[in-house]
């Protein structure tokens, strides 16, 4: 086991790929805090957690707020007094073209994707600066490489994670702690099952969800839509001893979609 | 000249790159709307260039942006170009910044581009015609250390723009952005003075480009948006262009570079 006895916190971990994270960690021997704005379904995943033999803990945690994202690393530190690995995870989106947008959508994708990273990794580097040690893993996705349609707030938001942890990486390095981000594909969780809905509505003429899907597989040349494990098993990589020599990176996740680095 | 009976709004003019794409358009033919969030420097701008109008617009009131671009369709009848030039940044420590100055900076940056693209958009798709251009910076690939929110703003301003430019490609929209090399001085003076911060000296800056004559950055960046703007860039969207590479981390770690 690769990560025996670490602390880790995953915001965003009550389903999708959150879930699948914080489930890999503990797997690898991880003691896991499971954040997320639903309290109910992480009380739910800390329930599992538990049962692979690993300590957890269920907090509910509004990203965009100062105030329980503190509030988060203060009932870790209270009850495991060291954090290890934070993974800034929770993420939202929706769909709608610019020229339609209204001002909320833009500020919920902006909010919640990117200023909820800075929030959890600013209040995590502060606790890991005191220990001198720790790993920040940030979800991006491949939007924060390219550009599509009716996502301009989401891919902005994703972009910016990725620059973001580009300087924190720079900012952290000195203190031997190391930032990275992963970039998921086309990955199976509901929010994409709400986004091949809006794509099939929004593109119309007979267009079905299965359709959508089912090009999104196309699209990827290791034709397959990826799994929520999939995106988890590169984040224990990253989470590990064995990326101890990575820093500022975001890694592509996708099953060939995108080749920029 | 390139760019007669083009309508052009500049958002930003406090810098030497905005004032050089100013001047440049003018000089191609275009018709300019020059804003700045203090009017009197709009003022300053617009006196040294024929056919244009200073309007004092913060770039983070969207009533502002749109009074600025109506402006520009009464007086000219349509808007075919708007360049954000408005930038602020922050020379501070992620560690460090409070949630008002993270704020201050990503709106400023960012959210400035939705508010023009959505105002311009209107016209431009009534036009089947136009440019939407951002003024980014290099650091939204190299993100550099102390300027975290700057560097993040940068990079969403480009996924922004990436995305838009496949939203109307068939409507005849070019949608682009230039990543300038060197941090303004101005841009770090505009910053600590809304987030009330003291800025850095001038000088720390320049250290981002050290093997580059940064002095002919401005206007080489203006020539290369008259080109995008012209009839021989009109096959060229989605696209984020910087003018050198230096791709090396010794370079984006001011820290480590006061120390030479």
């Amino acid at each position: 086991m690769r990560l025996e006895n670490k602390t880790v916190i995953v915001t965003g971990a009550g389903r999708g790929i959150g879930r699948a994270i914080a489930l890999s960690l503990a797997r690898e021997g991880a003691n896991v805090v499971i954040s997320d704005i639903n309290l109910k379904e992480a009380k739910q995943v800390a329930k599992e957690i538990e049962e692979l033999g690993r300590k957890s803990l269920a907090v509910k945690t509004d990203v965009t707020s100062k105030n329980e994202v503190d509030d988060l690393i203060k009932k870790t530190i209270e009850k495991f007094s060291f954090l290890d690995i934070m993974v800034s995870n929770a993420g939202v989106s929706s769909m709608e073209y610019v020229i339609d947008m209204p001002e909320e959508k833009w500020d919920f994708n902006m909010d919640v994707n990117l200023k909820g990273t800075f929030l959890v990794t600013q209040a995590a580097a502060q606790q890991m600066i005191k220990q001198q040690k720790g790993k920040i893993i940030c979800t991006a996705s491949m939007a924060g490489k390219g550009g599509v349609a009716t996502q301009a707030h989401y891919n902005a938001s994703k972009h910016g994670v990725i620059a973001y942890v580009k300087s924190l990486a720079q900012e952290l390095a000195p203190y031997g702690i190391t930032v990275n981000s992963i970039c998921p594909g086309s990955i199976k969780t509901s929010m994409q099952d709400r986004e091949v809905q809006w794509s099939a509505q929004i593109r119309g003429a007979g267009a079905t969800p299965e359709n959508i899907r089912e090009e999104m597989a196309n699209f990827t040349p290791l034709g397959r839509i990826g799994l929520p494990e999939d995106v988890a098993k590169v984040v224990v990589f990253l989470a590990s001893d064995d990326s101890a020599f990575m820093t500022g990176q975001a890694i592509n996740v996708t099953g060939g979609q995108i080749n920029t680095m | 000249m390139k760019l007669s009976n083009k309508t052009a709004v500049v958002f930003g003019c406090n810098g030497l790159i905005a004032q050089a794409i100013c001047k440049k358009l003018s000089e191609e033919g275009c018709k300019l709307i020059v804003t700045d969030l203090k009017k009197e420097q709009a003022d300053i701008v617009t006196s040294e260039i024929k056919d244009s109008t200073a309007i004092g617009v913060d770039v983070r009131s969207e009533k502002d942006i749109k009074e600025a671009v109506q402006t520009a369709i009464k007086k000219y009848d349509k808007i075919d170009l708007v360049v954000n030039c408005s930038r602020i940044a922050l020379f501070k420590e992620a560690v460090e910044l409070t949630e008002n100055e993270w704020d201050t900076i990503v709106d400023f940056n960012t959210k400035s581009m939705y508010y023009i693209a959505k105002a311009a958009l209107k016209n431009m798709v009534d036009n089947n015609y136009g440019m939407i251009l951002g003024v980014t910076s290099k650091t939204a690939t190299s993100g550099p250390a102390n300027l975290s929110a700057y560097s993040a703003s940068m990079n969403a301003s480009i996924g922004f723009l990436r995305s838009l430019s496949c939203e109307v490609r068939n409507n005849n929209i070019r949608v682009n952005a230039i990543c300038p090399g060197f941090i303004e001085h101005e841009e770090l003076v505009l910053g600590a003075e809304l987030t009330n911060n003291t800025p850095p000296d001038k000088g720390i800056y320049i250290q981002f480009s050290p093997l580059i004559n940064v002095a002919n950055e401005p206007e080489a960046l203006a020539n290369l948006i008259a080109f995008l703007a012209s009839e021989k860039g009109e096959f060229i969207t989605g696209q984020a262009y910087s003018l050198w590479d230096d791709d090396l981390t010794y370079y984006r770690n001011l820290g480590q570079m006061a120390e030479f």
